[in-house]
């Protein structure tokens, strides 16, 4: 009999717990956006994928390692231009490979920008629907679909495939407000956890003899609402100020930076004074770098520059708002 | 081509396939134009079933794939064969632990950076949430090119680094990186095409959407 009752209690104990874990286990898309973040950041793993835009298939190669050390990561390109991009907590090195140069920005601490998306609760509601797909098998690995629907023209959609238990990013794929696939990038192949080889994070190219190259940009101060010297009039729908960095004086040499979202994409908003060597700029133009957006303009004898991952037109619809804050 | 080949094609074209059969189907796709043909036909139909313009069936893929099959620098992972035997195991740890974390999971706003002060967030008025009808969906721009010279180029190069460090960092994660390694010519960054007017606008989405 007390057997029985031991039986039973251990019984109730695991029904206790395993209806803890259920109830607690995400089944919000939101809360799985939160699990994808974790899982990108936190988790070890390495793999190749595949990225496809337009007719251009690239190749590449991630290695993301999580320990004791901190976060590195080596991202490399196996076919195409010879580039890569090595992450660790000294900062962001982009190895222009056929150019045998690298890229720094020093001056840039992560502390200084706020995560995203995860800070901005509420936001991503008023500009992206969320839904559950299906499942799919990826890279030997079973995927859930999440589906983030752009509510409007301003930003991009995505249709992601995250690993059912730890959220990790499989597929992935940018589509357009008409929901028309733009990118993609899916694992043909991935490992996880010990089977990670730290040994890859070791960059192919040799550094030692390449040019190292300097941002140049100022780390910049923080900055808040009665500091801000240029800004936007206006703003798309959704987006809002997230960061904002000030370095100099107006009418001397100045640079800020404004960062804004809409809970999932984010606009880069750079205002610098017109150097010596950018009298030549354009008045205005646009340009695209993958699926990445920017617009240029020349205002005040101040350069204004809009970057983001986000349709052209909120790029310019944001860098032609921007102007002096009238004090 | 076999049954097994098709089979093998389209459990590819799903993700649904061995490491060791992909990377033998990817190189037999940059030297077989009829396994070529059969992989741009099969992504045609599932594009068309979906509904989806466009998307990777169109133009030359498989020239694409051959390019980049014969510009690939080969990369072998080590001790292949000394993990082999360690891949279930190592799985059943990471779902365990990942299985574990899901249990002691803490409020995850709690855990997220500073929230950003009403003051910063209210700076500039959001105009109101609708969809503009007159929309362009390309860029209105007058100079097709970023280029003021060299300078310029590295300034540009010196933005883009810092936004994606700035807002790439969580997330998405690797992703946010992905387009400075895929360009071409990262110092000169692909200008959009000189616009104006919504013909030309519409033009250059599609251009971007393909």
């Amino acid at each position: 009999m007390k057997i029985r009752i031991a039986t039973l209690g251990l019984v109730a104990f695991w029904l206790a717990l395993t209806g803890h874990a259920l109830a607690g286990s995400p089944e919000n898309p939101r809360d799985w956006l939160e699990r994808m973040s974790t899982a990108m950041s936190q988790m070890s793993f390495q793999g190749t994928f595949v990225y496809m835009q337009g007719d251009d298939v690239v190749t590449m190669r991630i290695t993301h390692v999580s320990d004791q050390q901190g976060i590195r990561e080596r991202l490399v390109s196996l076919s195409g231009a010879n580039r890569e991009v090595l992450r660790d907590s000294s900062g962001v090195r982009w190895v222009l490979g056929d150019d045998q140069s690298v890229l720094e920005d020093s001056a840039f601490n992560r502390t200084f920008f706020p995560d995203l998306p995860i800070d901005q609760a509420g936001a991503m509601d008023r500009s992206y629907t969320l839904k559950f797909g299906g499942k799919q098998r990826i890279a030997g690995q079973i995927a859930r679909n999440l589906k983030v629907l752009p509510r409007d023209n301003y930003r991009y959609g995505y249709s992601l495939w995250l690993e059912q238990h730890s959220g990790l990013l499989l597929k992935w794929e940018l589509i357009d407000s008409k929901r028309k696939p733009m990118a993609k990038l899916m694992f043909t192949e991935i490992r996880l956890g010990s089977e990670v080889d730290p040994g890859e994070l070791k960059p192919s190219s040799q550094l030692s003899k390449f040019k190292t190259v300097e941002s140049g940009l100022p780390a910049g101060r923080a900055g808040a609402q009665d500091t801000l010297r240029w800004q936007p009039s206006r703003l798309p729908p959704g987006f809002s100020l997230t960061a904002h960095r000030l370095s100099g004086q107006q009418g001397g040499s100045l640079y800020e930076h404004l960062v804004y979202s809409d809970g999932l994409a984010a606009v880069s908003v750079y205002i610098e004074s017109r150097g010596q060597n950018q009298l030549n700029l354009a008045e205005s133009s646009s340009s695209r770098l993958g699926t990445t957006h920017t617009f240029s303009r020349v205002a005040d004898d101040m350069v204004i520059t809009v970057v983001g991952d986000v349709p052209a037109v909120t790029v310019e619809f944001i860098g032609n708002a921007v102007g002096p804050v009238d004090r | 081509m076999t049954k097994e080949t098709h089979e093998h094609l389209s459990c590819l074209m799903d993700g649904e396939i061995s490491r060791e059969t992909s990377r033998f189907l990817v190189r037999r796709l940059g030297a077989d134009d009829e396994l070529c043909a059969t992989w741009a036909r099969y992504h045609l139909v599932r594009d068309c079933l979906r509904h989806q313009d466009g998307g990777i069936a169109n133009g030359d893929l498989c020239g694409k794939v051959r390019q980049a099959l014969e510009n690939e620098e080969l990369q072998k992972p080590a001790s292949a064969s000394a993990r082999r035997w360690l891949r279930p195991v190592a799985g059943m740890a990471v779902a365990a632990s990942v299985a574990l974390m899901a249990v002691m999971m803490v409020d995850p706003a709690s855990k997220s950076a500073p929230p950003v002060s009403s003051e910063l967030a209210g700076s500039a008025q959001a105009v109101p949430f609708t969809s503009p009808q007159s929309l362009g969906t390309g860029p209105v721009s007058r100079q097709a090119s970023l280029s003021g010279g060299l300078q310029s180029e590295q300034k540009m190069n010196s933005y883009l680094l810092r936004h994606y460090q700035a807002t790439g960092t969580s997330g998405k994660g690797f992703v946010t990186f992905v387009p400075i390694v895929i360009t071409k010519n990262a110092s000169d960054p692909e200008p959009v095409s000189n616009t104006g007017d919504q013909q030309s606008n519409d033009k250059s989405e599609d251009a971007l959407a393909q």
